[in-house]
Order: structure tokens, then C-alpha cells, then sequence
């Protein structure tokens, strides 16, 4: 905008020529010129509502080039900031993810892959399972895991054969010593055991020679 | 920190000096907690190990002990003591959990 007053030419809210108000005409050309470089043609406007008078001068071409020289290094130190803020937002937001991931890594390590399996016998010579039961396996990165979680039998080992293995050890152990436990002496969870594994599991004599 | 990164050693002291587990039982490297006379619940107890705890193990460990993570924490750590345990299943009790 123009301000006759005090004879200041503003181009976008940024002082750009000082001198009298007949010279803006002098504004005019340097808009026009600023247009072929690819400024908005409607910057010119507000001025030729304000400036009434136009005296066309001539500047330079070496002042007009400073000046649009000024102007696109005002603008790319502007662009530069906006990108530096830009970039150190980015920056906060990876630092974030980052630390997100890395927990989100250890949740999975510590969780492992779980699935289910079904046991049909016990591999011990005198005990049989009424019916199969199911399992659960988990493997870990440096151990599997099986377990029998009603009667929160465990075992772990570096492979699933081998923690099914102790976990049906397990449980006949379990089994043997709750039958050899009185009643009196047992908690409610393992009493709850006692009566699970009885229903499973059938004990027999040793096979006749 | 992990989930459940424990050291072995301190997981050991642990249920040795602050849960006293009674070992007299046929099952190699299981524990009973005993209250009043009663066996309440069994823990396994892993083999010599070195390090931290392999995670399925130190879980499955938490859940014998029937502690939320962060009191299985403060029970390996040094917050919880062998009362503040016995409290914790003396409510479970009242709860009817136990």
C-alpha cells in the first residue's frame, strides 16, 4: 500500500521506496517489473486507489535488481526458518516414535507368540488323560514356555517338545502331591486343582509283563 | 525399562528371604507358599541362570506369586517386604481369590 503522507511505498506490508507522492508512478513500473518476476499483479492495487498522481520515472536497472535481489533473500531467509521449524519438529516426532518403537519391541519380546496345543497323554507309564486338554505354548525369543493354566502348571525349556515334555512331568507331580495332601492343608486354589486333575487324569497299575 | 527384565540372582533372594517358600515337596524347583498352615499357591522356581530372567519365565513367576507387575517390581526390588507380601495375599483371601 501507499502512503502518501509520508511518502512511503509498502509492498505487501513491507517498506520498499521512500520519496514524494508523485513518485510512486516510479512504485507503479517497480510493481509491474516485481511482476514479471511473479508477484501477485493485485499488490499493485490498493496503491492506485491511494497515489492519484503518477509521474513515471525510470529507476535502474541495477537498483531494481538489488531490490528484487533484497526481496528474494528476505524470502528465502523466511523460507529457511519455516523448514528449520520444520525440521525440528520432524526431529521431536521421530525422538518420539523412537522411544514409542522401542517399547512397543520389548512389549512383543516380553509377550511372545502364544498358541495353543492339545495334550493326549501324559508320557508317564500309569496315568491317563480322561480326555486331551489344551495348552498353551509361548515362545520367546530365548525360551518356549507351556503351561496348563488351571492348574497353573509351568515348564520351560529351549524348545516346545521339551517344555511340553516337563510340563506333562509337571503336572503328574502336581497330581501325586495333591492326592498326598490332606484337605485340611490345602488352600482353595489348590483344593480347585486337586478336584480339575482328578477329573483329568485316570491312575492305573503298571501295565501286566 | 522392559516389561519384565528381573535379574535371576535378585528374583531368587527374593523369594527365598521375603516369600519364604517351602521347598519339602516331591516337585524339583517348586515352592509352596504356606499361610497359616495352608499351602496357597506354588511357584517355580527357575534353574541356575545368569542375567535377567528369560521373560515367559519371569512372568510365568509374577503369576505364581499372583502380583501385578509392579508389585512383582517392588517385591524384587526392595519396596515390598516379606509383611507387605503376606498382606497382599492375606486380602486376595478376603476377596475369596485365594
Amino acid at each position: 500500500m501507499a502512503d502518501p503522507a509520508k511518502g512511503v511505498f509498502y509492498l505487501q506490508g513491507t517498506p520498499m521506496l521512500v520519496g514524494m507522492t508523485g513518485q510512486f508512478g516510479v512504485a507503479a513500473e517497480f510493481c509491474r517489473h516485481l511482476g514479471e518476476g511473479g508477484w501477485e499483479a493485485g499488490s499493485i492495487t490498493p496503491w492506485k486507489t491511494i497515489a492519484p498522481t503518477e509521474e513515471m520515472r525510470e529507476l535502474s536497472s541495477e537498483t531494481l535488481d538489488a531490490i528484487v535481489l533484497q526481496r528474494g533473500l528476505a524470502a528465502m531467509h523466511r523460507r529457511m526458518e519455516s523448514l528449520e521449524r520444520t525440521i525440528a519438529t520432524a526431529v521431536e516426532q521421530v525422538v518420539t516414535l523412537s522411544a514409542r518403537l522401542q517399547a512397543l519391541e520389548e512389549r512383543l519380546a516380553s509377550q511372545g507368540v502364544t498358541r495353543q496345543a492339545m495334550l493326549c497323554d501324559l508320557g508317564e507309564d500309569g496315568y491317563n488323560l480322561r480326555c486331551p486338554i489344551s495348552v498353551v505354548v509361548e515362545e520367546y525369543d530365548e525360551e518356549t514356555v507351556a503351561r496348563f493354566p488351571e492348574v497353573e502348571a509351568f515348564a520351560s525349556a529351549a524348545t516346545e517338545g521339551e517344555a511340553i515334555a516337563l510340563l506333562k512331568k509337571d503336572i503328574v507331580e502336581l497330581y501325586e502331591e495333591l492326592l498326598a495332601s490332606d484337605e485340611d492343608e490345602l488352600g482353595k486354589l489348590p483344593r480347585q486343582w486337586r478336584r480339575a486333575l482328578s477329573h483329568l487324569i485316570q491312575k492305573h497299575g503298571p501295565p501286566p509283563r | 525399562m522392559g516389561l519384565l527384565h528381573v535379574d535371576y540372582r535378585r528374583v531368587t533372594r527374593a523369594l527365598e528371604t521375603k516369600v519364604g517358600l517351602d521347598f519339602r515337596s516331591g516337585r524339583e524347583r517348586v515352592g509352596w507358599y504356606v499361610l497359616e498352615g495352608k499351602r496357597l499357591l506354588t511357584v517355580h522356581v527357575p534353574k541356575t541362570h545368569r542375567g535377567d530372567l528369560p521373560p515367559g519365565t519371569a512372568g510365568a513367576i509374577r503369576n505364581d506369586l499372583k502380583l501385578t507387575l509392579a508389585e512383582f517390581r517392588d517385591l524384587v526390588g526392595c519396596p515390598i517386604s516379606g509383611a507387605d507380601y503376606e498382606r497382599i495375599i492375606r486380602q486376595k483371601i478376603a476377596e475369596g481369590l485365594l
